[in-house]
């Protein structure tokens, strides 16, 4: 029998902060200002951290926009279609019985049925999608830094280089680089 | 003070939909002078929507205190302007074309009708009149304080306006939920007097705040055009084409409602409004009524990139805003369909009866698809009074309120990825 927690390491994958280096900056602003030059540098595995979410980060750090739209949508379309041929087919093929005198296959009076089964669907493929996309798993990963979950701002970068490289790219805005092993 | 002015181009093009809408409606007039007084209600009811969808709107955005939205907020405050002309409009249908039009107006019909006689104590003429002029009185003076209020924070800058504006704007909220749903009794749904239905004012609400966010986002983007309004970007066009979305799927809804509890509770006294529109030509225009309000726009609107770009905005909206006066054709002209074979036959069956109040006494002269060139040249002239009034207080006074306090926070929004 696993432990629950490797069940939980074995549902979610994540990135670990592994390697390079770990730079802490002053503000939010300057970590803004740092996820640019680090994207602009051509460098691949990097993330911030900071304590509160901040307006820009993602098309600073080069972020695609999320597929999560989409899944929702396609939840919605195979909610409602998968309803529709579920009542059709009790309706019209099962057991086919006249209530209200309205005929076998009532759409107006199904429609709400339907709306509602396509909501379902597509919240919950949103929850999951979410919780696909973004790795809800590694909540429980360790922040570099443990100021960075009071009042400190702190940019990791993955690849492998000289520290001066690191010093090159983000200039006067590193206030201290602390290299991970 | 930072001024806008359009281009004498594009106000010669308004001026030209005036006097398109001016033709269209003095050609109904000289073909048939019924059809003349219900396409000049139409128009009118139409340019009271996109008047008060205005004061509406920046009323929910004072009460709710939203800041993205402060540097749109003068073309929806100016739009109160429009509502002088709609309610010259409007006191002439209810005056002159009375009689035309509401069958409750005649006290020879009532004479001889129950219903009628147990609802004259609301639907009398000089009540009407009364009530007209109450709703005007109230939604120009209280449209006109909200704007003046915002112009005098332009030079004083002061935030207590701010409060002042919350507090009005609630009063007006609360005024206009009854006073709307009451002025969409009299002016259409009354047409039809003995039939009835709860859910009419929802769905006129829908369709007025669809009709008055698309042509507020027309009015926008034309301006942008044409390099004004530069302190609104795509993050604030988006939220507008959200709005747009939201009210237009509320509409569906509505429409929805409304039809499948008539079509489910099955009562003859309710099922007549929609079986005479599913008949003939009238189930095409239905049917082309909801689809082109609600599917068409609903797909068009529902990617990011569409709400987001300015040309694709602008189409949905002028969708929207067209299918707004179709849905009011639909409302105000459905009530005079001919369907005089009908009722004749129906009077020899069981339910005479109700085929009785089925009947319009004033008039069935709308045959066949009712939606022609003239009702287009209608929508074209209230488009333009519309334009052209708005357009022209525009110009007087600051592109954006620059004395809010909320202004920066609003020149700064930016929506998440």
């Amino acid at each position: 029998m696993p432990s629950f927690k490797e069940i939980k390491e074995g549902l979610f994958s994540y990135e670990e902060v592994d390697s390079g280096y770990v730079v802490r900056v002053k503000d939010a602003h300057d970590l803004l200002e740092a996820a640019k030059k680090v994207r602009d540098a051509g460098i691949n595995r990097f993330d911030t951290f900071a304590p509160f979410p901040i307006h820009g980060m993602s098309e600073a750090m080069g972020l695609k926009r999320s597929w999560l739209p989409f899944i929702t949508l396609i939840g919605g379309i195979t909610g409602f279609t998968a309803n529709i041929s579920y009542i059709g087919y009790i309706t019209l093929i099962d057991w086919p019985i006249i209530y209200g005198g309205k005929g076998f296959f009532n759409f107006p009076s199904m429609f709400p049925l339907f709306f509602e089964i396509m909501i379902l669907f597509a919240s919950l493929s949103t929850v999951g999608g979410f919780m696909a996309l973004s790795g809800m798993g590694s909540i429980n990963r360790k922040p570099p830094i443990s100021e960075a979950t009071s009042d400190g701002f702190a940019i990791w970068i993955g690849d492998a280089m000289p520290e001066s490289e690191v010093k090159k790219i983000l200039g006067s805005l590193a206030m201290e680089i602390r290299s991970v092993n | 003070m930072n001024t806008f002015k359009l281009p004498q181009k594009m106000m010669t093009i308004l001026v030209g939909f005036i006097g398109i809408g001016v033709l269209s409606m003095s050609v109904s007039f000289l073909l048939d002078v019924q059809r003349g007084w219900a396409g000049m209600l139409a128009f009118a009811w139409y340019l009271t929507i996109m008047g008060l969808a205005g004061g509406f709107w920046a009323a929910t955005q004072y009460v709710t205190q939203a800041k993205w939205s402060v540097v749109v907020r003068r073309i929806p405050e100016n739009t109160v302007h429009v509502l002088l002309v709609a309610f010259a409009f409007l006191a002439v249908v209810a005056t002159l074309g009375l009689g035309n039009l509401y069958e409750w107006s005649h006290a020879d019909i009532v004479a001889h009708d129950l219903i009628l006689q147990k609802k004259a104590g609301y639907l009398n003429t000089p009540f009407f009149w009364v009530r007209i002029v109450i709703y005007f009185a109230a939604w120009y003076g209280i449209g006109m304080c909200f704007l003046k209020l915002s112009k005098s924070q332009d030079e004083s800058k002061d935030p207590h306006v701010s409060h002042q504006l919350l507090k009005s704007g609630i009063v007006y909220l609360t005024f206009f939920a009854f006073s709307f749903a009451l002025a969409v009794t009299d002016f259409l749904m009354s047409l039809e007097p003995h039939w009835f239905t709860a859910l009419y004012p929802m769905y006129n609400f829908a369709g007025m705040a669809t009709t008055g966010i698309s042509t507020m986002i027309i009015l926008i983007l034309l301006i942008k055009k044409y390099g004004g309004l530069k302190a609104i970007g795509p993050d604030h066009m988006h939220d507008m084409g959200k709005y747009l979305f939201a009210f237009n799927t509320f509409w569906a809804y509505t429409v929805f409602a409304m039809s499948m509890l008539t079509w489910f509770a099955n009562l003859p006294e309710e099922t007549y409004f929609f079986e005479k529109r599913f008949t003939g030509d009238w189930a095409y225009f239905t049917l082309s009524l909801w689809l082109g309000h609600f599917l068409v726009p609903f797909f068009y609107l529902i990617s990011r990139d569409t709400k987001r770009s300015e040309t694709h905005l602008m189409n949905a909206a002028w969708i929207t805003a067209f299918m707004g006066f179709v849905d009011v054709i639909w409302m105000v002209y459905g009530a005079f369909i001919d369907d005089t074979a009908k009722v004749a036959h129906a009077e020899t069956a069981a339910h005479a009866e109700h085929a009785v109040h089925a009947a319009p006494h004033v008039g069935h002269f709308i045959h066949g698809f009712p939606f022609g060139f003239l009702e287009i040249g209608l929508f074209l002239g209230a488009i333009g009074v519309f334009g052209f009034i708005v357009l022209r207080a525009f110009e007087k006074g600051n592109q954006v309120p620059e004395g809010d306090p909320g202004l920066q926070e609003s020149l700064d929004f930016h929506q998440p990825l």
